[in-house]
């Protein structure tokens, strides 16, 4: 906000109250929390990172300062802080596109007609083949390349993989690939290295906190 | 020194220790009032005789200018308050225990010390200077705290390279007041450097001898207005019958992370002040502040893709800021009765805005009743204050706290004041399992004295 001059700005608060607008009290794209009196991104935004060079992160777990939030575009929706596509739409040069990725299958015949021709069995839905690693698959979906059969193909993640849940430890809320609830989602377990977890997670170790040697869990944003 | 000097501040302290018992608002204190000594000319002699003590001491500091010759140079005065108390929080939950010391503690809350310089006739300064035990006892934030509480998270004491490397604790100060003053008229005195921003009542009264409860109403503490500023005032006040009228005008640095010498924008920061005091019925004093100021805080970074081996700087926080505050006093015989409210509007630049921070509007208010009885100088007195944060987790996890207080002001000598309070804070709209999540009980006693 740009004020003209202090001593035209002061007279014209003194009479008005004109900086503070209850309607609006943050940045753009943002909304007030009711519950927390602070700002976060609207329904569908994600944070606009400033343009800030840090070397160093002091702390690699926090958020860098942002200006606003952005919409995600047509076709996409927020997940944590990105915009990813939604189920049926894969990232394109120009935004998401139509795709079958992912799409239910029971042969390659019903994969046929999209840009995903293979049909993974007995999981029963659409990918591609052929890939050398997790960066020729869709990284935007968390597709993994998964290299351990004869024909390498792009493994989707987990079904149900942070979805809410709200127990600690295993939890009926929890799909059969994702079982643990651990700080409100569910993840998967037993991971050895990160290659068992999808591209956006770490497998990480947390027999310290748990108590249970070689207890794993594949963690979004890091390991604890 | 001469002693002339000695005999100038023997005078000081003489008129400074003069009983004045019969009001009901003076205080024993340093010459800290700065609305008194300013408007000491404008005075009347009826007037004057219901000056404070402390305003007395002021007076004679400002009559003590004639005596002032070249050859003898300028007079220089120390002065100041003190205090020492007893505090105990009656600590109603965990998250208050955690937050909260609930033993009985000791401290000295207030060393002030001030330097009082006639220059000339028409010059004079003052300095105002607060010795803290501080940083002792803090916490040091490169520790790892409650990751790992065997790691003393206090910080470390220096070493006495004087006595065999010994630990030492060691004590900060604040420069409060740093200032020189010129007259040309009780209708314009302009002062340059730091001062107190010139808004409500105890904020520029701040010694503790002069506060009647045992400690200054929360929101005046809050920084609806910066406490301080550096940069220039100018000042001046009329008499109209048996009001008095004066002004404030402010020009400063503003608040921001250099604020005490440097500005990381070009916006100055504006202020102002207006009051009466008038002897009708009793001795009603009131007065209109108001603030208006940029923050900015500046970073410097460093991008090793842009080719330049030198830093650029950017601006990394800013927030524009009004703050607009009334207050009114009124004395009558031994019934005092006064109240301050203040509401601080802050708005971020969008561009400059930390991660979460919303625009904000906050109000405070309080108001005080007191008496004094007729025997042993024995003054009870009542405080209800209430402040609205703005924000679901302003105070302790609450929005709004309503804080009730009753005490008793003994004046034991002129300058020796002792205060004892029973404080409840209740506390509205608060988060379950914090602080606010029960009322707070706080019981003081403190006793203050002038020097």
């Amino acid at each position: 906000m740009t004020k003209p001059n202090s001593m035209a700005a002061l007279s014209l608060c003194l009479l008005a109250g004109c900086l503070y607008d209850a309607n609006d009290l943050c940045g753009p794209g943002e909304m007030i929390s009711e519950a927390t009196s602070t700002c976060v991104c609207a329904d569908n935004h994600v944070p606009v990172v400033r343009d800030i060079s840090i070397l160093v992160p002091t702390n690699p777990t926090a958020e860098p300062p942002r200006a606003g939030c952005e919409a995600c575009g047509t076709n996409e929706e927020a997940v944590g802080n990105e915009c990813k596509c939604v189920a049926g739409f894969v990232r394109g040069a120009n935004g998401c596109v139509e795709s079958n990725l992912g799409a239910s299958c029971a042969s390659d015949a019903d994969c046929a007609v999209g840009d995903n021709t293979y049909c993974r069995l007995p999981d029963g839905y659409c990918t591609s083949t052929g890939c050398a690693s997790s960066d020729e698959c869709n990284v935007d979906a968390d597709y993994a390349c998964d290299a351990s059969e004869a024909t390498a193909f792009c493994r989707r993640p987990p079904v149900g993989e942070g979805a809410v849940c709200s127990g600690q430890g295993p939890d009926p809320a929890c799909s059969a690939e994702a079982p643990i609830c651990a700080s409100g989602t569910c993840h998967v377990a037993a991971c050895v290295t990160d290659d068992d977890c999808s591209p956006s997670r770490d497998c990480c170790d947390l027999s310290a906190f748990t108590g249970q040697s070689g207890f794993t869990l594949c963690m979004a944003g890091g390991c604890p | 020194m001469n002693p002339s000097k000695y005999l100038t501040i023997l005078f000081g302290v003489a008129v400074f220790a003069t009983p004045d018992l019969s009001l009901a608002q003076d205080d024993a204190g340093a010459a800290m009032n700065d609305e008194a000594s300013v408007e000491a000319e404008a005075m009347s002699a009826d007037e004057e005789a219901a000056l404070s003590a402390e305003e007395e001491a002021m007076l004679a500091s400002l009559s003590s200018e004639a005596d002032v010759s070249a050859d003898q140079g300028p007079s220089l005065r120390f002065y100041g308050f003190s205090d020492f108390s007893a505090q105990k929080y009656v600590l109603g939950n965990d998250a208050q225990e955690f937050a909260l010391n609930g033993n009985t503690a000791f401290y000295i809350g207030n060393l002030n010390l001030y330097m009082d310089a006639d220059l000339t006739n028409n010059f004079t300064s003052l300095i105002e200077v607060r010795f803290l035990f501080t940083p002792t006892g803090n916490d040091d934030p490169t520790t790892p705290g409650l990751l790992d509480p065997t790691v003393n998270p206090r910080q470390a004491p220096a070493m006495d390279y004087a006595d065999a490397n010994r630990p030492i604790d060691f004590g900060g100060i604040e420069l409060e007041r740093v200032y020189i003053q010129y007259t040309a008229h009780s209708l314009l005195r302009a002062r340059v450097g730091r001062f107190l921003t010139p808004w409500g009542i105890w904020n520029v009264d701040h010694g503790s001898p002069v506060i009647i409860s045992a400690s200054r109403p929360y929101v005046i503490g809050e920084g609806f207005f910066p406490e301080a500023q550096t940069g220039l005032e100018v000042f001046g006040n009329f008499g109209a019958g048996d009001a008095t009228f004066g002004y404030h005008l402010t020009l400063s640095n503003g608040r921001g992370p250099i604020e005490q010498y440097g500005d990381f924008d070009s916006n100055k920061a504006v202020g102002g002040r207006v009051w009466m005091e008038g002897r009708w019925v009793g001795a009603v004093k009131a007065g209109f502040s108001g603030y208006y100021g940029k923050a900015t805080d500046r970073r410097n970074q460093f991008d090793p893709t842009s080719g330049s081996v030198y830093p650029t700087a950017f601006v990394y926080e800013q927030y524009d800021e009004v703050a607009y505050a009334a207050d009114v006093q009124y004395t009558y015989g031994r019934f005092h009765v006064q109240g301050e409210a203040a509401m601080h509007d802050r708005a971020w630049n969008d561009d400059a805005r930390p991660n979460g921070q919303a625009d904000n509007r906050r109000f405070g208010t309080y108001g005080l009743v007191a008496y004094e009885l007729p025997w042993f100088n024995l003054r009870p007195y009542a405080v209800v204050q209430y402040y609205n944060t703005g924000h679901n987790d302003g105070i302790g996890g609450a929005r709004d706290i309503l804080v009730s207080e009753l005490g008793l002001n003994v004046r034991v000598t002129p300058n020796v004041v002792l205060k004892g309070s029973v404080a409840q804070a209740k506390f509205f709209n608060a988060i379950p399992g914090t602080v606010a999540a029960d009322d707070l009980i706080v019981a003081s006693s403190q006793l203050s004295w002038a020097f």
